[in-house]
Parts: structure tokens; C-alpha cells; sequence
């Protein structure tokens, strides 16, 4: 492992983690939501501090410094779809199913779809590559995710047409994706299911 | 104007060429028949006239780096047509958007794959023959050659990878391949890095690390049948295993002549008894029509440069591998001018990479 792996580990942690902390505070009525929060934004600094000060301020630093912004984006958006989810639906085991499926499905599921991945039109691959937080994370730290060694070898995908996102796509993406879950969180305390 | 005054002038040279290889073509043994030259030469102006169309007004094709400097070369290399109507006609175009990619440490790349990108480009900066660009390409050689795996990068001897080289990147993982190899060798070679400098031996050990021959490979997965797998102890071959395959192959046997190592070299030799044993022109042996244009190109380039004219395969026939893959290929083109692989595994799905591969393969055909 290298240190510009550290954010790319960290976002498939987050993959699982992130909805069902958001399901685990719905249950609570988000309360704890706040320190939880800061509690994950102070983790994430931290990780940020050290990488940074592992590749020292350089073009890499830099890369990585988006990476983890990328990184808190989905961790928070995630963590926000939980929520939405664990608000939302009377049993918080189908919520923390459902959340962590979708959020399992969008991180891994271009690289178990084999063949049939490598014969999506290149706007759906590109489109499923923006959603997932694995190669989200390590584009932006500029590194070439599907070129690795073992990605090459066994995932079709990589021997096909596809662009990685650029920076901003994933932020856009998951941080509407935050948005729409906050919401939906909000909409679904006021109906006051729980 | 400048369309049609090219498209003429270019009718004209496809025609002189056509009739003076006519004439020669009486002294060479394995050359191609005058009918054949004829439809080769035909065959590439339709594919030049196909690529032109596809170029951007920003000079790159199909918003690919990768994918413009291989199109660039091909058509910056095309037999018969003087260099400076080829720049006119949107090679200048091509070159300068290559140009704007260089960086300071050498490399000519967008973002991904700097390795590879590097040498394609230093490729065609090498066809477009500016003088402007000359310190672009020694820069782009020193970048090849300085990322080479060696000591430099903590890569002992011993290591496997050793004088390889990989896509480059922030890649986590060290690896190499004898594509990548191929493509950077090639590049550093029509680039002129002198005969002596280290990279080449270096390069050598990773050839020999990925050719199945005991005799000179040391790792322990290696059998004999001379050819090449795609790194040491990992084959794309369909049936597994490390077994040889045909684009590796002859990947391999052309790395070897960029690294100056000559014919009758037993490692060369051995490569050779594998080409005989599985000489076709209808599929890349072990892969099926998998990446099949990338081994045209390779084949081609490969048996040019070790001064094959014939091969004489394992059931005794002999072959003129320039006559079978210029039937080859001119029967595989589309009425619209290009070639395009019915796999698309490694971008050959893609009209303009394609169609450049086959014209670099057209064009070592017509070398003697």
C-alpha cells in the first residue's frame, strides 16, 4: 500500500460504514447526528494531514487533498442516505440493508459485472464510474485504478473505451445525493414515522 | 481548394509509386506482386483520406492522445507522399496539439497511461520531422528510458520486472508488460537513443524474463517454445496457463531488434521456431481476433525488421508474409476507408486507432 492508496481504502470503509451510521442515528432520532459528524469530518483531516504530510506539498499532495474531499462528500452522503432510509422505513434492518446495498452496488458493482461491463456503452460506463466511491476517490487522486495489476487481469472493464471522472463529477454527484437524502430525512422526521 | 489540390496530387503519387514498384518488382524474391502493391497503395489512400476526416480543427482525433499520435504517425509516415503535403494536411495540425501535452519532466502526455502515451507521441513527433520538435523527442527518450525499471526505482537485478516498463501513473502497484515495452522501445529506437546506452540491456533481461525459453529465461514458469507471454509468468493466451501468444510474440521478437540484438542470437532464434510453428494471418494466435490489428502491426514490423521475406512453417510451406497480409488486410477494410476489429477488447472497436495500426502494418509491408 501506498500513502495515495490511503483515501481510496478509506472510501471502500465508508461504503458499508457510512449508511449504516445513518441508519443507527435515525434510530436515535439523529441525535448524536452532530458530534458523529464532526467525529468523521476531524477523522478525515486527520487522514489528510498525515498523507499530506507523507507526499510533502506537491502536485500529489494536492491530488490527495481533492481525494479526501471527495472522500468526506460520499462519506456524508451516504451516511445521509441511511439516514433518509432508517427515517423512512419501519424497520431499521431493511434500511441498513437496503442503504448498504445500493451504496455496495454502486462502489463495486461495474467490477463484478465481468463482460457484460465491457460491453456498456461508454457513457454508462462513465456514468458508473462516477458513482462508484472506490474509483471516485482514486481518480481524483490521479491514480489509474483499472490499470492495476490485478483490475487488468480480471475485470474486462479495463481493457475497454472509458473516461475516468473528472474531480468535480463525483462532488456534484454525491453532494446532490446528500442534498436529496437530507431532505428526504427531514420530510420523513416532520411525517414522524419513527 | 487545398482538399482537392491534395487529393490530386496524391491520386498522382498513389499512380507513380504503383508503376515504379511495378517495374521493381520483378527482383524481389518475397516482395509483393505489382497487383498487390497496387491495391495496398489504393488501399492506404483511402484510409489516409478516411483518418483526415475524422481530425478535429484542434488537430487531435477522436479526443484521445493515445489515439492521435498513433493516427498522427500513420498518416505522417505514409509511403509515397511528400512530408511536406502530409504536414500540410493536417499533420501540422496533429503535431502541434501533441506538442501542447509535454511536460517538464520529458513525458508528452494528458493525465492517464504517461508511459504509453509518451512513446506514441515521441513516435509522431519523429514522422512529422520538424526540426522544432527535435528537443522534445530527446527529452521524450530520456523520459522512456529513465522509467524503465531499474535500480533507480529500487528494482534489483534479480526483480522480474526488472527492465520492463508499465503504463506509468500513479500506479500503486509495480508491474510491467511486454506491450508497454514494445511501444517504448519502438519509440526510443526510431527516436535514435544510441545503441549503447544502458536502457537497452536493461530492457533485454525483462524480454528474456518474458520469453518461454528455458535456456535463457531464469524464472521457474518458463517451457520452450520460444515465444513470448505478456509479463513474466502471466499469459493472455485463451487457454491460460504461460502459454505464448501471437501479439506478445511479436511484441517480443521486434523489442529484440529495437534492442540491437541480432538474428542469429539463440533468443532470437527460438522466437523465430515459435513464429514457424504458429505463422498465420487470420487471428492472433492463442487470442482469437482479440486485439488482432495491434498484431498485424507487430507481425508486420517485426519480420521487416529481422529480414524474414519468407516463412516456412512447421508442415514445411512456404509463406510470403508480405503477398498474405496485404490480401489480408485489403480484404478486411470498409468501402468508407477504415478498419475496425468485431472484438473491441483494448479500444479496437475504435475506426481511427484501428485504421492507423493497419496503416503502420501497410507501411512496413512496403518496406523492404
Amino acid at each position: 500500500m501506498t500513502t495515495a492508496t490511503l483515501p481510496i481504502l478509506e472510501a471502500a470503509v465508508l461504503v458499508v460504514a457510512a449508511p449504516l451510521c445513518g441508519v443507527a442515528l435515525a434510530v436515535r432520532r439523529l441525535r448524536g447526528a452532530a458530534p458523529a459528524a464532526a467525529l468523521f469530518a476531524a477523522a478525515l483531516i486527520a487522514s489528510a494531514f498525515w498523507t499530506i504530510l507523507a507526499l510533502g506539498w506537491s502536485a500529489a499532495g494536492g491530488r490527495a487533498l481533492v481525494s479526501y474531499a471527495t472522500v468526506g462528500t460520499i462519506g456524508f452522503a451516504l451516511a445521509a442516505l441511511g439516514a433518509w432510509f432508517g427515517t423512512s422505513w419501519r424497520d431499521p434492518l431493511d434500511a441498513a440493508a437496503f442503504s448498504v446495498g445500493i451504496a455496495l452496488l454502486a462502489a463495486f458493482g461495474i467490477f463484478v459485472s465481468g463482460p457484460l461491463a465491457a460491453n456498456l456503452p461508454t457513457p454508462v460506463v462513465n456514468a458508473a464510474l462516477i458513482a462508484s466511491p472506490i474509483v471516485s476517490a482514486a481518480s481524483a487522486a490521479d491514480v489509474d485504478l483499472l490499470r492495476t495489476d490485478l483490475l487488468y487481469r480480471i475485470s474486462p472493464l479495463a481493457h475497454g473505451r472509458f473516461d475516468y471522472p473528472s474531480w468535480f463529477a463525483p462532488l456534484a454527484a454525491y453532494g446532490t445525493l446528500l442534498l436529496i437524502s437530507l431532505a428526504g430525512t427531514a420530510r420523513a422526521l416532520r411525517k414522524g414515522w419513527l | 481548394m487545398t482538399r482537392s489540390v491534395f487529393v490530386a496530387a496524391s491520386l498522382c503519387v498513389v499512380l507513380f509509386a504503383s508503376l515504379s514498384a511495378g517495374q521493381r518488382a520483378g527482383s524481389g524474391a518475397a516482395g509483393l506482386t505489382p497487383a498487390t502493391r497496387q491495391e495496398l497503395m489504393k488501399s492506404m489512400s483511402s484510409a489516409a483520406a478516411y483518418l483526415r476526416a475524422q481530425q478535429s480543427a484542434e488537430g487531435t482525433f477522436d479526443a484521445n492522445p493515445g489515439v492521435s499520435a498513433v493516427a498522427a504517425a500513420a498518416l505522417l509516415r505514409q509511403p509515397g507522399v511528400p512530408k511536406e503535403m502530409l504536414l500540410d494536411a493536417g499533420g501540422k495540425r496533429a503535431l502541434d496539439a501533441i506538442v501542447k501535452l509535454a511536460k517538464p519532466d520529458g513525458g508528452i502526455y494528458d493525465k492517464i497511461v504517461p508511459h504509453y502515451i509518451t512513446a506514441v507521441s515521441v513516435m509522431a513527433l519523429v514522422a512529422g520531422g520538424r526540426p522544432q520538435d527535435k528537443p522534445l523527442i530527446e527529452k521524450g527518450r530520456a523520459y522512456l528510458a529513465e522509467h524503465i525499471w531499474d535500480e533507480g526505482e529500487g528494482v534489483k537485478p534479480n526483480d522480474k520486472w526488472y527492465g520492463g516498463i508499465g503504463y506509468g501513473g500513479s500506479d500503486p502497484n509495480r508491474r510491467a508488460d511486454i506491450i508497454s515495452l514494445e511501444y517504448a522501445l519502438r519509440a526510443m529506437k526510431e527516436a535514435e537513443l544510441p545503441a549503447n546506452d544502458a536502457a537497452w540491456e536493461k530492457a533485454i533481461k525483462f524480454l528474456q524474463r518474458t520469453q518461454n525459453n528455458s535456456e535463457t529465461n531464469d524464472q521457474g514458469w518458463a517451457s520452450n517454445d520460444g515465444g513470448f507471454v505478456y509479463y513474466p509468468g502471466f499469459t493472455y493466451h485463451s487457454d491460460g496457463g504461460t502459454r505464448s501468444y501471437g501479439s506478445a510474440t511479436y511484441a517480443g521478437v521486434i523489442s529484440y531488434a529495437w534492442a540491437n540484438v541480432k538474428k542469429d542470437d539463440a533468443r532470437v532464434q527460438a522466437v523465430l521456431k515459435w513464429v514457424r510453428d504458429n505463422y498465420t494471418v487470420d487471428e492472433n494466435p492463442g487470442m482469437g481476433q482479440k486485439t488482432v490489428y495491434y498484431y498485424y502491426l507487430v507481425f508486420a514490423k517485426a519480420l521487416q525488421a529481422v529480414g524474414q521475406p519468407v516463412i516456412v512453417d512447421a508442415k514445411g510451406r512456404s509463406h510470403n508474409w508480405r503477398e498474405d497480409l496485404a490480401k489480408k488486410l485489403i480484404s478486411l477494410q470498409h468501402p468508407e476507408g477504415y478498419w475496425v476489429n468485431t472484438d473491441k477488447a483494448e479500444l479496437q472497436d475504435n475506426k481511427v486507432l484501428v485504421t492507423a495500426f493497419t496503416m503502420q502494418a501497410m507501411e512496413a509491408i512496403l518496406q523492404p
